[in-house]
């Protein structure tokens, strides 16, 4: 059974030739690939920060070793 | 395919033989939107307009540079009367890449048309129109609307199917169906359509069964059927019925052969036929035309050839006598045979010679002339003699009439006798006609001036 006033909701007013360039900004141009870059730039992003935390712990062991076998006379 | 970091060609490898990106998922990502893709090109092939928007769409989805797919999209959009829509995909794929996009050729094609730019915006603005009147209950006037709308533009998907919607809402299930039907045969899989036209089946049977009546003329059902993965529907015809129906449906195919050959074809036909009489008419008009004016050419020639030679024979009937008038010359033998049977015969002989006129003595051979001279001379001192004595007669008898014709002809012979004019100028006094008496007076009196007869005549003369 169909309902005239809830069927009626589903039709919108056409855009007209006016609103091209409106809706030609308006439009979801995100895309998968888009988001895979996103992700793939944010894995590259965060390989690189630990790879540079790795890096500094490494650096401050390195350091605390030295300390130890040197004692200060 | 290109690697999204370094840009470089992408091998089999699931990672860049140049810089070492995992590419696996990107491919799988470009996979996916062709995948789309092809499958909304299949749906478009077979007019499922909706599904291949869907597909299309779901196309951009995974890769928003896929040119085709994009392009394709703005064509189904404008196939189903929304241009807009059709614009915006094709600006942005433009836009995307600028290069070799064939967007640029259908976007010039709409713009170089205004006047059809201008019907896409009229129909779009009547449409927008038509929504708010159904928001405002005037479904009326709504209808009205989108049939005009339906008019210009004969796609628009929404606007059929609205105004399927608003003959449902209005009980016009008839109308309903053929506007819904139209929808179809736009955009064969779309389901909004389709279940629009189940419910208006559904009414249907329910109100037949109410009333027991057969509501609408057309097809119940639609039939689909599956063609690889579509599903193709289509409304369902009932067979016409055989028998009466076939017989009456000839005859009536008769009648209307008969009057179209009657009312236009036979006109035609005939009228054709005018036409090549009336040339036939006119040309053979043209050449009895001609003709009579050559025959009438021919018969003045005879005509004048005709008189010619009637002339040349009268001609010659004169010179030979035969047409019985007399010549001069004829004149003149006879007053020569008359002065040789007796030269006294003075009057014959003049009566045959003024028969000849004095032009035609002047040009005339020497002999005529000279014979014609020596005959007048004598003949004429001798009938001047005699005409003078037949007038004295005259006088003597006191007949003055003939005395004055018989002076007249001797006076004509001899104009150098004085008396012959003093006597008739008398004759003339005693007939009683002075005025001419005294005319010749005067003639005396000029002509033979110092003379008797002069000075007689000046007695005579009564007007002084």
């Amino acid at each position: 059974m169909i309902n005239f006033e809830e069927e009626l909701k589903k039709f919108h007013p056409s855009i007209e030739l006016e609103g091209v360039e409106e809706s030609v900004r308006n439009h979801d141009m995100s895309d998968m690939a888009d988001i895979f870059l996103a992700m793939m730039k944010e894995k590259a992003d965060a390989a690189t920060a630990a790879r540079a935390e790795g890096q500094a712990q490494a650096q401050a062991q390195m350091e605390q070793m030295m300390m130890m076998s040197n004692p200060i006379m | 395919m290109k690697c999204y970091q370094c840009g470089n060609n992408l091998s089999e490898e699931n990672f860049c033989t140049a810089c070492g990106a995992d590419v696996g998922v990107y491919k799988k990502i470009m996979a996916m939107s062709n995948y789309y893709y092809n499958d909304g090109l299949a749906k478009a092939n077979v007019r499922d307009l909706s599904g291949a928007v869907l597909s299309l769409r779901c196309s951009l989805k995974y890769n928003k540079k896929n040119k085709e797919a994009r392009n394709l999209l703005g064509l189904v959009y404008f196939e189903m009367g929304e241009v807009v829509l059709a614009l915006s995909e094709w600006i942005i794929s433009k836009n995307l890449d600028p290069v070799k996009n064939i967007a640029d050729e259908y976007i010039g094609a709409i713009h170089s048309n205004p006047t059809r730019l201008d019907n896409i915006d009229q129909t779009i603005k009547k449409y927008n129109q038509a929504l708010q009147y159904c928001y405002q209950g005037s479904k009326d006037l709504a209808i009205i609307q989108l049939k005009k709308v339906l008019s210009i533009n004969r796609n628009l998907i929404s606007g059929y199917q609205l105004l399927g919607l608003l003959y449902i809402n209005t009980g016009d299930y008839d109308n309903a169906k053929r506007t819904l039907f139209k929808a179809l045969s736009v955009d064969a899989g779309n389901t909004t359509t389709l279940g629009y036209i189940k419910e208006v089946n559904r009414l249907i049977r329910e109100k037949e069964e109410k009333t027991g009546k057969r509501v609408s003329s057309l097809p119940m059902d639609t039939i689909s059927y599956q063609n690889g993965n579509e599903v193709i529907i289509q409304p369902v015809y009932e067979k016409e019925k055989k028998g009466f129906s076939s017989v009456v449906n000839i005859a009536i195919g008769l009648v209307v052969g008969v009057a179209i050959s009657w009312f236009l074809i036979l006109p035609a036909r005939i009228s054709g036929q005018n036409q090549l009489s009336d040339e036939k008419f006119k040309e053979v008009s043209e050449q009895l035309a001609a003709e009579q004016a050559s025959r009438q050419e021919i018969e003045k020639a005879l005509s004048d050839k005709q008189n010619q030679m009637d002339e040349l024979q009268r001609q010659y009937d004169d010179m030979t006598g035969a047409s019985g008038r007399r010549t001069e010359l004829d004149y003149l033998m006879d007053a020569a045979t008359a002065y040789v049977k007796d030269p006294t015969d003075s009057l014959t002989i003049m009566e045959e010679m003024d028969h000849i006129s004095e032009e035609y003595v002047e040009t005339s051979k020497d002999s005529f002339r000279n014979l014609y001279d020596a005959l007048k001379t004598d003949a004429a001192t001798l009938a001047s003699d005699e005409y003078i004595e037949n007038a004295k007669a005259a006088v003597k008898a006191n007949d003055y009439k003939t005395a004055i014709e018989e002076y007249t002809k001797a006076w004509l012979l001899d104009k150098t006798n004085s008396d012959v004019l003093m006597n008739l100028a008398h004759c003339y006094r005693q007939d009683g006609d002075t005025k001419k008496a005294d005319e010749l007076y005067r003639q005396v009196i000029d002509t033979f001036p110092d003379t008797q007869n002069a000075a007689d005549a000046a007695d005579y003369m009564t007007e002084e």
